[in-house]
């Protein structure tokens, strides 16, 4: 299977502490990871290194065999890694439409008639075109998430990496992300915003078993056991872990 | 020889006058380097003090009252801008704002009430002693002893006690803060307090030896908040390092150029030395 | 019509009049407030140049007393060498954007409180130079610009047209594309760069076009003055267009001009027998502004005729 992303050995030391250890993981093309772990485990922090937000203190990330290791954010960004962020992203001073606009004109900054017709195709995906007038502090909290996960599309990435995209958002609204999400990358048939990957933390276990071709269980900073869900909701720590969380 | 005198003279005057420098960032170094505000006023601190010395020793005739009046006063007027500003406290952009209205209104009353021509105040001890054919005030050197001693306290006070504890705990972690039971707009409010009162004190220990006009406040600003960010925030001994550095390296540059030149030089250096140091460093310890 | 496009029109509207208005203002008014008038305009362009770093991109800058004096100067030689004055200018916004662009790629290096130091420090190092150069600047004692006597009214409609240029070109360029990339990075930086873009580069950019209007602003005042002095470049300049910006509205392209207009107003009333305690006012104002208008004057109207709107829409529908 041709992988898709690569890390090698990553890890991050913050002040003497280990947030990430020696994290060697893959994703295939056409895969979708969830990641899930307890409070603390480093969640978080993986998805903001392979984002760029984060510089790692050792190893290394590839995207489609290219290394990406010690470029800036943006670099990430422009060769086609896409990040939600844990906390709503949008503009709060920018209205959505200039929201949406912001995230597409990158590519293209002089190109009007292409911006508009990728924003009109950004914003009929999202559902979002009853509200493109308003500033994005007057949306909801669903609606915002919504909305950072179209922004994050703009870029038409190959990979989405998403931290806990539903968290706090009602339910309806929160099927509604996942069906989204699912379908960008089911039904990559020529369709634009098509991803080639995903990988999303989230708490809620049945999401992440739902969603996921494969499953990893952070802790402490490591991965304690990658695989299918089913392999994964098998090993021991797991259970232990969903025993004490409630099990779905 | 002559070259040599001037270059020693130079040298003890840089010192001197970096030790005072580095009390007035210590107070800078309390307020923006441990509690986190970042405060433009803190020059402007300074310069009432420089001026409540000439005022105090004129009227009532006494330095050494003046010298303890000051920084009481100056402390207390800290408390009160904190007090007014503390809604925006958090938020850099706006108090760099806030505080600079803070730094218009004081140094506009100062102009207002004592006008621009410079004060000056005759040194409380008279006498020198002679270096290199030049009279060396006594004064400079009992200021710089002052100064070292307050700062001698200042590093008990932060490192020894559990104060400078608590100073770092509400900057790095307000709401645990809270749950710890330290009652953190109070810190905000001592520290503030603390930091204004040294700009106090060193005003009026510096206010014998230089010319005290309203707009003496924003430069001294400038150069003490390049020392405390040189030094690393929150560094005593650094920032002192620092001071004296800057001030060693003003002195021989004043002997070779003009002052203007000199300060020129000097302001560059730092801000390069700043500009290429990358990662300052902002942990602190 | 939609709520939004009526708003739209109702702002065009409202300021095609205020431009008017000011246009055929000269015709009422004496010789002295045609002068006071000209000089607000130009503390208007000079405010509106820091408003771009600061109302739209988010740099709290205290340099632009750099480019002010940079500018007063650069005309200044323009007319001894016998440029003429339209080639002068052009020299003018080129110096400013040059030097924008050398002082903004030092500036963005370094972040939040100490940005603002760097500036702070740059603007007093450049009164400082321009102090210790009297060869070029003059000094204390300044320069005269050798012009030719020229009607006050007629100076007016030069500094009118130009305000009226720089105002429209400012608005081109905070409506644009890039003008969305300045917002977007007052907005949350880190999440500009994430969304791909080299928010060092624009902030760059930005410095770079204030530094070019600050600079025409500052020539134009050397022009109107016929003097220029090395306290062109002291930091009370820096400190009057903040002041100016962020009573008027940062973030608008009219705020700058109103709060000109108010202090200088403010400043008039005050007259010389009060003229000391207006710094004193000026503080104080500053701190009140940040404690409970942060928007200004602008910002302030704004929502009140957006409430007013919104409340009459709600009535009619």
């Amino acid at each position: 299977m041709k992988e898709l992303l690569v890390t090698r050995g990553l890890g991050l030391e913050i002040d003497r502490k280990n947030i990430i250890r020696d994290v060697d993981t893959s994703l295939a093309v056409g895969e979708i990871k969830g990641v899930m772990g307890p409070n603390g485990a480093g969640k978080s922090t993986f998805l903001r290194l392979l984002a760029g937000e984060l510089c790692p203190t050792s190893g290394e990330i590839a995207l489609r065999g290219e290394d990406m290791t010690s470029k800036p954010a943006r670099e990430f960004n422009k060769s086609g890694i896409s990040y939600v962020s844990q906390r709503p992203g949008p503009f709060p001073d920018l209205t959505v439409e200039e929201n949406v606009r912001g995230a597409v004109q990158r590519g293209s900054l002089f190109s009007r008639r292409s911006v508009r017709s990728k924003v009109d195709t950004l914003v009929d995906l999202i559902g979002i075109q009853a509200k493109l007038g308003l500033s994005a502090r007057e949306l909801s909290y669903g609606e915002m998430r919504t909305l950072d996960v179209g922004m994050a599309l703009a870029s038409e990435p190959v990979l989405l990496l998403a931290d806990e995209p539903t968290a706090g958002v009602s339910g309806d609204v929160a099927d509604e992300i996942i069906t989204l999400l699912k379908g960008l990358c089911r039904s990559n048939d020529g369709r634009r915003f098509g991803l080639d990957g995903l990988i999303f933390v989230e708490h809620d276990k049945g999401t992440v078993f739902h969603l996921a071709d494969r499953v990893g269980f952070l802790r402490e900073g490591r991965f304690v056991v990658e695989g299918s869900p089913e392999e994964v909701r098998e090993n021991r720590a797991v259970v232990q872990y969903l025993a004490e969380h409630g099990v779905d | 020889m002559e070259l040599v005198s001037q270059i020693l003279f130079g040298l003890l005057n840089g010192v001197t006058w970096g030790i005072l420098l580095a009390l007035i960032s210590s107070g800078l170094n309390v307020i923006f380097g441990l509690l986190g505000i970042v405060n433009v006023a803190h020059g402007s601190f300074y310069m009432v003090g420089a001026y409540l010395a000439w005022l105090i020793t004129t009227q009532l005739g006494s330095f050494w009252l003046a010298l303890f009046l000051a920084p009481l006063i100056v402390g207390m007027l800290g408390i009160l801008a904190e007090f007014i500003l503390k809604p925006v406290e958090q938020n850099h952009t706006l108090s760099v704002l806030g505080t600079f209205g803070v730094t218009l209104a004081l140094q506009g009353s100062a102009l207002t009430i004592w006008g621009g021509a410079p004060k000056r105040l005759s040194a409380p001890v008279g006498w020198k002693f002679s270096l290199f054919g030049t009279g060396y005030s006594y004064y400079r050197i009992i200021a710089a002893a002052i100064s070292l001693i307050t700062l001698i306290c200042l590093w008990f006070l932060l490192e020894r006690t559990d104060v400078g504890l608590k100073f770092r705990a509400v900057q790095e972690d307000p709401e645990l803060s809270v749950a710890a039971g330290i009652r953190v707009p109070l810190v905000y409010s001592l520290g503030f307090g603390l930091g204004a009162a040294l700009a106090g004190l060193s005003g009026a220990l510096v206010a014998p030896t230089v010319s005290i006009t309203p707009e003496m406040g924003l430069r001294i600003f400038a150069i003490v908040f390049l020392i405390v960010i040189a030094g690393g925030l929150g560094r005593i001994w650094n920032a002192v390092l620092f001071a004296i550095v800057f001030s060693v390296v003003r002195g021989l540059l004043t002997t070779f150029f003009n002052p203007t030149a000199a300060l020129i030089a000097t302001f560059v250096l730092v801000l390069v030395f700043l500009l290429l140091r990358k990662n300052l460093p902002t942990s602190r310890g | 019509m939609s709520g939004g496009s009526k708003r739209y029109l109702m702002k065009a509207v409202a300021s095609s009049v205020a431009v008017t208005s000011i246009g055929v203002l000269p015709l009422f008014l004496g010789r002295f407030q045609v002068v006071l008038l000209t000089e607000v305009i130009i503390w208007g362009v000079f405010a509106l140049s820091f408003n771009l770093i600061y109302g739209y991109t988010g740099m709290l800058s205290f340099g632009q007393s750099m480019f002010f004096g940079a500018g007063a100067y650069i005309l200044t030689y323009g007319i001894i060498w016998e440029f003429g004055l339209p080639l002068s200018l052009v020299m003018v916004a080129l110096g400013g954007a040059l030097l924008g662009l050398i002082v903004g790629a030092v500036a963005v290096r370094v972040r939040g409180a100490k940005f603002f130091l760097v500036t702070l420090v740059g603007a007093i190092l450049f009164h400082l130079i321009a102090l210790d150069n009297r060869w070029l600047t003059g000094g204390d004692d300044g320069l005269l610009v050798p012009l030719q006597f020229r009607g006050i009214t007629e100076n007016f409609y030069l500094i009118y047209g130009f305000g009226l240029f720089v105002g429209l070109v400012t608005f081109a360029i905070v409506k644009s594309p890039v003008g969305l990339v300045f917002r977007m990075i007052k907005g949350d930086r880190e999440r500009a760069e994430l969304l791909g873009y080299w928010t060092d580069g624009y902030r760059i950019l930005s410095f770079a076009i204030g530094g070019a209007i600050a600079a025409l602003a500052g020539g134009l005042y050397g022009y109107t003055t016929g003097f220029v002095s090395a306290d062109f470049f002291h930091w009370s300049y820096s400190a009057d267009a903040v002041v100016w910006t962020v009573l008027g509205g940062s973030g608008t392209i009219a705020g700058p001009f109103v709060g000109a207009a108010l202090l200088t107003f403010i400043r008039e009333v005050l007259s010389s027998t009060w003229g000391v305690v207006y710094p004193v006012l000026v503080g104080l104002l500053l701190v009140g502004l940040v404690l409970g208008f942060p928007d200004g004057v602008v910002g302030l109207l704004g929502r009140i005729s957006s409430r007013y709107s919104d409340k009459k829409g709600a009535d009619g529908g």
